[in-house]
């Protein structure tokens, strides 16, 4: 799984301008510290694959958790769709200034959500294959 | 059947060839979380959430990146979330710990505990993630960058930084 240094090599080629130089003493620095890390990789005891059929298992348990979690969401979402849709149906048949307001504040605190949202995604860069 | 079948069959909902590659990735997540957190008992916990993370978000795999780069990707994130929502004082025992841990495993098998991993045990993790992402797995900054979802200049500094801190304590009297 690992890149080997001539893989890295060539897979950095075409960026090879943003490539930093990197100097004889941090090149030993980097040998000495890989070396470490593969010390470390041979020696710090880890525990075994579990079975596939336990794999198995497992992912149906997620499933099932995954599909009830969902469920639960979309009852959630169903109850507020149903107290907004009612609750300005009220404000309708009372008020249409009120309902007018209510309306507006609604929509600009929307506005104002996304292009907050819109900012902060900016800022750290969006990654989608992730999440 | 290659892992790209499997991957296929896995994304279309099929738990056995999911399961495969969940099986046939394990020992390669393993070593890069005990890598990472330096802590072999947290780098477990990890492993098992990130299996199970990948088990929810198997329909959003793309292809974009190596499965195996998709299953770091989703590690590393739980970590980073992991770390910041932990106070400092309680990450510095847990670590202080696991490090004693690390150093008695590896003092068993007669291989020494050197000033290098000293070093790179008390790096910040921040920084010590991109370096092993850069320099031991062979990442591009880009990759890097979208793994810890942090600009990429972020990602230049932070092996820059972190080399240099590295350098200091290892090599004291070396010119900056």
């Amino acid at each position: 799984m690992r890149k080997n240094k001539s893989d890295l090599n060539q897979q950095s080629l075409p960026n090879s301008s943003s490539e930093p130089h990197v100097s004889q003493e941090d090149q030993e620095l980097i040998d000495q510290l890989m070396l470490s890390f593969q010390q470390m990789d041979q020696v710090i005891p880890h525990s075994t694959a579990p079975h596939v059929g336990h794999l198995e298992q497992l992912i149906t348990e997620q499933k099932l958790a995954v599909r009830r979690r969902n469920q639960l969401e979309l009852l959630c979402f169903f109850l507020v769709a149903l107290v907004l849709i009612g609750g300005n149906t009220l404000l309708v048949m009372t008020s249409w200034t009120a309902f007018g307001i209510f309306q507006g504040v609604t929509l600009m605190a929307a506005l104002g959500f996304l292009f907050g949202s819109y900012v902060r995604r900016k800022k750290k860069g969006d990654v989608r294959h992730a999440k | 059947m290659d892992e790209q079948q499997r991957i296929n069959l896995a994304i279309r909902g099929d738990d056995q060839a999911l399961a495969q590659l969940l099986h046939e990735h394990y020992t390669f997540l393993m070593k890069y979380l005990i890598k990472v957190t330096m802590n072999p008992s947290l780098a477990e916990d990890l492993v098992q959430e990130t299996m199970l993370k990948c088990i929810e978000k198997i329909s959003y795999y793309n292809g974009s990146s190596k499965f195996s780069s998709w299953m770091i990707t989703i590690a590393t994130r739980l970590y980073i979330d992991m770390m910041r929502k932990r106070k400092v004082e309680q990450r510095w025992q847990e670590q202080e710990q696991a490090l004693r841990g690390v150093q008695w495993h590896m003092q068993q098998h007669q291989e020494a505990w050197t000033d290098a991993i000293d070093a790179l045990s008390r790096l910040r993790y921040d920084m010590r993630l991109p370096i092993l992402l850069k320099h031991y797995y062979g990442y591009a900054y880009d990759e890097i960058a979208e793994m810890m979802d942090i600009p990429q200049g972020t990602v230049k500094s932070r092996i820059y930084n972190g080399l240099q801190q590295l350098r200091k304590e290892l090599m004291p009297n070396a010119k900056e």
